[in-house]
């Protein structure tokens, strides 16, 4: 469910996008924009100066994701009509966001804006799930979203959204000059921002248990405390980041993929996801419901 | 019920989901099958029935009763799958050819013998049954052969019938004629003693009576005797006494006449002497010589008289001593015959005396050799009245024929193949096969352990699930599914397809067969 057609790079195919939503003004707008935004990175190394400036909205060039292609490869399409995925998430990304703010009766979890979407084997809906929660996330009213590819082999959030690849994570974290801040993409859907996984290194591991990798998520986080870091990792029995991530966030969803993850993979990938405490399971690609449950259809929209 | 109803529908579920296993597995276990059911060879079974008529009026009067037939027919179709008879049925059918060693021969009967049945409906309906299924013969060949050795097994079945009792009786006359030839040597044996017992102890054998019978008689005899004699005795005594009281001469007086008495005499002996002489006669003549002779006897006498007396009186002889005199001499010999008799008696009774010791042995041997004999005898007439029954009976049967086979029903021509059940065997097959590719299917289920729901998820890891996103298709993707579930329907349907073909083939060819 999560391998999609490649990307149509087609001009065409974007303007006619750009037309449909009309953001055709915005986007010519933010061309001019562009270069600044990039000067910025100087300024990252210090992580008390970012707290003040990322507390400001972000005005700067926003890229448009193509709405059409997210339709087409199933994912929730923002101010799109309520389909049956879009429901299934609201439910799923409100416990997280519970898990994340704290309640009443918990308090709120450490790092718990963190949350790392991994499973056991490639193609068992990572990237699917982590866009769709991240997507329903980036809808809510009080929080906005940072969807980060930490699938360094394999990234295709970017393709996924129909955007351009350029500088990203694993880049922020092997060179120090880089500032994190500015690789990630700003969208045009609001709330929801990208933060590619940049060009992967022989030691993408070591980059990522190191200690710099804590101070760029700090960077992320505590200075935006509404924001919502979504990790989209590889595979946990097939790269070693996961485990390694696990360790950075403070929940972890564990994407199964129902009837073809096998018990003892599961159990294997749960053991190495161990660093994180908080581990929860979200079944994917269910092809029936004992309970009955049919969302979407309720709204008469139907798909 | 509700959790089973959903555990039901997860299992068909993960079945589903595992279809193209299952396809598969179907599909190997269907051509493996059907590849075993095509290489069963074809089994073709005759039959034919043979109807056994017993009853004869002839055969009850002399005595060979029906239950006896029945027995010898039993045991005829108990024997009729005897190695023997196998071979013989071998050597006469097909199945001779491809023989070329004893023990192959032995395994052809052991075998023929698994594939021929004989069944008794009512007692004297036989049914045999033979199937045939070897494999170096075609179908055809096999369908003949099968008929071939059922038709064997008839002319067996009668011909063992008929000349297994013939056999037996000839041996039975052999028999009773060599035991008759013995008891008659022994009987005349016998015999022989018999009669020389007989003469042996003539006296004393029974029918002259026996003999203390005879000392008894005898005894009386005695008696009887003992009296006489001691009547006889008694009164020659009493004669005797009688005869000594009488005086042997009484004397007469003489008066006158008296002396002319004593003188006539002389008298008359002269006067015929002279009137001898007279006569010529000379005294050389006898009866001249005669009357001298009593004249002078006559005058001694009275000469005599004259002087003793005295007197002038005559003497003469007593009458009635005289007539006692002989009464007496009567009366000696009436006692002499009676003490001979008596004695004669007496020696027999010793001789009696001196059998009657010997008297029971005689009679125990006696009555021994007439027992033996008359055992003998009478076996001899039993032997003797055997045989002539035996006799008349091998005739009744052999002229008769007691025992009559109808075939009722002839061998049949199998037309199609008793089996192995093909259609059958080829649907059996496809379920199985259906069965082991859904049954397989659900064991990999069972043991690669997957989460169809969240809520087996939840049970299962005891982790929390936060939930269950259902499966997203691109249009791609449901294009490509579509084609894989036409590819499924297609493989499932070439399965049945190929059953099907199959089962054409089969009623093809049997179609072919005859």
């Amino acid at each position: 469910m999560n391998k999609h057609t490649p990307l149509n790079k087609s001009g065409s195919l974007l303007e006619r996008a750009a037309q449909v939503y009309d953001y055709v003004p915005a986007l010519r707008g933010d061309h001019e924009n562009q270069a600044p935004v990039e000067i910025l990175p100087p300024e990252a190394p210090s992580p008390a100066p970012p707290v003040v400036k990322q507390s400001k909205p972000y005005d700067g060039p926003r890229v448009i994701v193509n709405r059409d292609k997210l339709r087409e490869s199933g994912f929730i399409v923002p101010d799109g009509p309520v389909t049956g995925i879009s429901e299934e998430f609201r439910i799923i990304k409100r416990q997280l966001l519970i898990a994340a703010k704290g309640s009443a009766k918990n308090p709120p979890l450490p790092n718990g804006e963190r949350i790392l979407i991994c499973s056991a084997h490639p193609n068992e809906g990572k990237t699917f799930c982590a866009l769709n929660l991240a997507l329903s996330i980036a809808a809510e009213k009080d929080n906005e979203v940072l969807l980060v590819d930490a699938d360094f082999a394999k990234p295709s959030i970017l393709s996924s959204l129909g955007l351009e690849g350029s500088k990203g994570f694993m880049d922020a974290l092997a060179d120090p000059e880089v500032s994190v801040e500015d690789c990630i993409i700003h969208t045009d859907i609001t709330g929801f921002t990208v933060l590619p996984a940049g060009d992967q290194t022989n030691n993408d591991t070591e980059y990522l248990a190191s200690a710099r990798t804590e101070q760029v998520l700090n960077q992320l986080t505590q200075n935006n405390p509404t924001r919502i870091v979504i990790f989209d990792s590889p595979p946990a029995l097939s790269a070693s980041p996961a485990s390694v991530l696990a360790s950075h966030v403070g929940q972890v969803v564990m994407v199964v993929k129902a009837d073809e993850t096998t018990e003892t993979a599961l159990r294997d990938a749960l053991s190495l996801m161990a660093a994180c405490e908080h581990i929860q399971l979200l079944l994917n690609s269910t092809k029936f419901s004992p309970t009955g449950r049919s969302f979407g259809s309720y709204y008469g929209y139907g798909e | 019920m509700n959790g089973l109803y959903d555990e039901i529908r997860i299992a068909v579920h993960s079945v589903w989901n595992r279809r193209w296993l299952a396809l598969g597995v179907a599909w190997g276990l269907c051509l493996l099958g059907w590849l075993v059911v095509a290489l069963i060879p074809n089994t073709y079974e005759s039959q034919a029935r043979v109807f056994v008529q017993m009853q004869s009026i002839l055969s009850n009067k002399v005595n060979i009763d029906s239950r006896e037939r029945k027995k010898s027919i039993q045991r005829v179709q108990e024997t009729l799958v005897s190695s023997v008879n196998l071979e013989k049925v071998i050597r006469g059918t097909d199945l001779n050819l491809s023989i070329a060693s004893d023990r192959e021969l032995a395994n052809k009967v052991e075998t023929l013998r698994k594939n021929i049945e004989i069944k008794t409906d009512k007692d004297n309906l036989f049914e045999i049954t033979a199937t045939s299924s070897a494999s170096n013969f075609s179908d055809a060949e096999n369908a003949k052969l099968a008929r071939e050795i059922v038709q064997k097994m008839i002319d067996i079945f009668v011909e063992e019938n008929l000349s297994g009792d013939r056999g037996e009786t000839t041996e039975t006359i052999k028999f009773l004629n060599e035991q008759l030839a013995k008891r008659e040597k022994e009987l005349q044996e016998a015999e022989q003693k018999r009669v020389q017992f007989e003469t042996d102890n003539m006296g004393m054998l029974p029918g002259i009576g026996s003999v203390s019978q005879r000392v008894e008689g005898a005894r009386l005899e005695l008696q009887t005797i003992d009296s006489q004699l001691i009547q006889s005795q008694s009164s020659l005594a009493a004669l005797n006494g009688q005869l000594a009281g009488t005086p042997p001469t009484i004397s007469t007086p003489v008066f006158g006449g008296g002396s002319g008495a004593g003188a006539s005499p002389l008298a008359q002996a002269q006067g015929q002497l002279a009137s001898a002489r007279a006569a010529g006669k000379t005294d050389a003549h006898p009866d001249i010589i005669a009357i001298k002779r009593q004249i002078a006897a006559i005058r001694s006498s009275s000469g005599g008289a004259a002087r003793g007396g005295g007197s002038r009186s005559f003497a003469t002889p007593n009458p009635a001593y005289s007539s006692l005199q002989s009464m007496r001499a009567e009366k000696q010999a009436s006692v002499a015959a009676l003490q001979a008799r008596k004695s004669a008696l007496q020696a027999d009774m010793a001789q009696l005396a001196s059998k009657q010791a010997m008297e029971p042995g005689v009679q125990a041997e006696y009555d021994r050799i007439n027992r033996d004999y008359d055992v003998l005898k009478a076996q001899y007439d039993k032997i003797l009245g055997d045989r002539e029954q035996i006799k008349l009976r091998d005739q009744v049967e052999s002229e008769t024929d007691s025992v009559k086979f109808r075939v009722i029903d002839p061998p049949s021509s199998p037309r199609s193949p008793a089996a192995p059940n093909r259609p059958l065997l080829l649907a059996m097959v496809l379920f199985a096969g259906i069965g082991g590719g859904v049954g397989g299917a659900f064991a990999l289920g069972q043991l690669q352990t997957s989460y169809p729901t969240a809520n087996k998820l939840e049970k299962a890891s005891g982790l929390p699930v936060i939930g269950s996103v259902s499966q997203v298709l691109t249009s791609v993707q449901r294009d490509a599914r579509k084609k894989k579930m036409r590819m499924f329907y297609s493989g499932s349907g070439a399965l049945v397809g190929v059953f099907a073909l199959l089962m054409v083939v089969e009623f093809i060819q049997r179609g072919m067969v005859v």
